[in-house]
């Protein structure tokens, strides 16, 4: 039997065969739904700065940060900004967009920032970026991109027009007191434009943010930021000591950093059952914001949690086994965590906040249906003709619809189980929630006997147009 | 839009970062998720490479962004490995080593699969990281251990 170094290499090329590099045809397609949702910069940057404040902007803050030795810069470094110097509010449209109050960040993928918003009397928006140490461009800024920590951003924003605020300045503020270590004046040409569709805001970052409609937040990261089961800081301490003591009424606070466990899960479920009062719910996602790569110990993280009908059935997604209390809209909260006494082994956590949204749940297609749309397409390319038709974005490259590499046509076609493709037990198409789409592999095989597996994404909006999206193929074996 | 220029770069971009970029975040986050994590950072620095191409170290900002995007997209906490089929050709590993990869910190898998299973190099992946390469030794030393006691190896065998 090979050794677990010898089987490591092994594996390691068997997924590098498995999943290829991405083609770049690929990425214009992953593409090109962002391009479709990003607001129209143009026309709005009008008054942004011109090249040469921006030469000026930028030189002088490569000057301040890189002056050939470490930047150590006790205040927050404002960003070069391109106010006027009498500055007038643009005009304002008739009914314009209500921003100010606090938002948050919702996009998939993207762990919850709030964005706070008021409005002065001069009739400029005054904002606030609370990031909690999540993976976004502002921890980035402040740290290089590990490592995240605690930052905000406080700036200066005008209507560009009713429902769009330009940026006119902004401080980023890193919570350990550090600088940030790039060229951030970039950031000088955010936008934060309001989808009446949607009613959210999406930054030019293709962040969405929707309106905090119910909210305890937490404390502002300058003040003891916890707030359960410890509210202080003095409450923190003695907990943290009795915990080390071995105190069960404190030590289930104690990260378990144990591989088979999810860190802060205990804090972050116990709050929502006993805080929140959720008697049925379902994690939906969850991260860590930092991680002590030095002692394996997680730093802050989230936990985001959607809420059950103790009573209601979801026939769309029966093996979630949490059906939402309205339609097909479920309550989501988002709750932060932290160990605030001591980051490391055996500190406490502590809940340092929430946020309740929602989340809608996208209505999948019926298994049979998907499989009776895929099987079209497969029976048309062996055909040799019509497989064009049920193809949404890219197609396979070359040509390779009704034959292999090597003009070799194709004569067999079949679905095959996703994570085992040498498996030859039959294949049950699994829905994925909350987006309802189905992940799907098939093997081809050629007259020539080559064989290649092909894998598709089927959305709900892509089965009601009769479509598939091809993702990719890679030869079999 | 971009320009010609723009995209010259961005393509010599990708050529050079996206296959490492696959390979770690096929570590972090599994297989199909890790694939589907790199297309997704990657389109969005095709969306954003005027600003991207001014960051510090592009490709771990990448890293990370499609980490968390992987991550969320995983509808359970545990990345999926595939097991390799049963065919000739197919690499001879223990059937329990996927899993076993999986149930591994997140930090000592990446550390692991990229060292062994990718062949980079101590330096590589504390470049990658941003960690030192005796915590790059640590995790893979760990993780090791951790996938030997698991999968019940003798580690004098």
């Amino acid at each position: 039997m090979p050794d677990i170094e010898t089987q490591l290499r092994d594996y390691g090329e068997h997924l590098d065969d498995c999943y290829p590099d991405v083609a770049f045809e690929e990425l214009i397609a992953e593409a090109a739904p962002l391009t479709a949702r990003r607001p129209d910069r143009r026309g709005i940057l009008v008054a942004v700065a011109t090249g040469v404040l921006i030469l000026v902007a930028v030189g002088g803050l490569s000057l301040l940060l890189f002056n050939g030795e470490s930047p150590i810069v006790d205040e927050p470094v404002p960003i070069p900004t391109t106010v006027p110097d009498d500055p007038t509010p643009s005009t304002v449209p008739l009914e314009p967009v209500e921003f100010e109050g606090t938002w948050t960040s919702v996009s998939r993928g993207w762990p919850p920032n709030l964005l706070t918003f008021t409005q002065d009397d001069g009739g400029f928006f005054t904002f606030l970026i609370e990031d909690s140490g999540g993976i976004t461009e502002l921890a980035h800024l402040c740290t290089g991109w590990l490592d995240e920590i605690p930052a905000t951003v406080t700036g200066r924003a005008e209507r560009s027009d009713a429902n769009a605020l330009s940026v006119l300045e902004q401080v980023v503020s890193c919570g350990d007191g550090s600088t940030p270590p790039g060229d951030i004046s970039y950031l000088n040409e955010t936008l934060f434009v309001f989808d009446p569709a949607s009613h959210a805001i999406v930054d030019d970052g293709g962040r969405e943010w929707r309106r905090v409609v119910a909210s305890e937040l937490s404390t502002p990261a300058s003040a003891w930021r916890g707030i359960w089961p410890q509210a202080t800081r003095d409450a923190g301490v003695e907990a943290q000591r009795l915990a080390d003591a071995g105190d069960s009424e404190y030590s289930w606070q104690v990260i378990d950093i144990a591989p088979e466990t999810d860190a802060y899960e205990d804090v972050a479920t116990a709050f929502v059952r006993e805080v929140v009062g959720w008697e049925t719910y379902e994690s939906s996602d969850g991260g860590q914001m930092t991680e002590d790569e030095s002692v394996s110990v997680m730093g802050p993280g989230y936990g985001r949690f959607v809420r059950c009908d103790p009573e209601g059935s979801n026939p769309h997604y029966p093996e979630l086994g949490c059906a939402p209390r309205s339609g097909n809209t479920f309550e989501l909260i988002t709750v932060y965590y932290d160990n605030l006494v001591r980051r490391e082994a055996g500190g406490i956590a502590i809940v340092t906040g929430w946020v309740e949204t929602t989340l809608e749940q996208d209505i999948p297609p019926a298994p049979d249906e998907v499989r009776r749309l895929v099987e079209a397409f497969l029976n048309a390319r062996l055909a040799g003709a019509g497989a064009e038709e049920f193809i949404s974005g890219t197609a396979p490259e070359g040509g390779y619809l009704y034959a292999a590499d090597g003009d070799s046509r194709f004569v067999d076609a079949e679905l095959v189980n996703t994570l085992f493709p040498g498996d030859d037990s039959p294949v049950e198409l699994e829905t994925q929630w909350p987006t309802g789409h189905y992940g799907i592999l098939a093997r081809l095989t050629a007259e020539d006997g080559a064989e290649v597996h092909e894998y598709y994404e089927v959305f709900p909006a892509d089965f009601s147009a009769g479509t598939i999206r091809w993702q990719w193929s890679v030869p079999a074996g | 839009m971009h320009d010609d220029e723009s995209s010259v770069a961005f393509t010599g971009f990708v050529r050079e970062v996206g296959p490492r970029l696959r390979q770690s975040l096929i570590a972090a986050v599994g297989g199909e998720a890790g694939r589907e994590a790199t297309a997704e950072a990657l389109a969005w620095a095709w969306e954003n490479w005027d600003r991207l191409e001014r960051m510090h170290n592009p490709a771990g900002y990448l890293y990370r962004l499609g980490r968390n995007r992987g991550i969320s997209a995983l509808r359970r906490r545990r990345p999926v490995f595939p097991l390799p089929d049963r065919s000739p050709d197919a690499p001879w590993v223990e059937p329990g080593l996927p899993a076993a990869l999986a149930r591994l910190s997140e930090t000592q898998r990446v550390a692991v699969l990229l060292i062994h299973s990718f062949g980079w190099t101590y330096r590589e992946v504390a470049d990658h990281l941003g960690i030192a390469a005796g915590t790059v030794q640590v995790h893979v030393q760990r993780g090791i251990a951790k996938l030997r006691h698991d999968l019940k190896v003798d580690v004098h065998a």
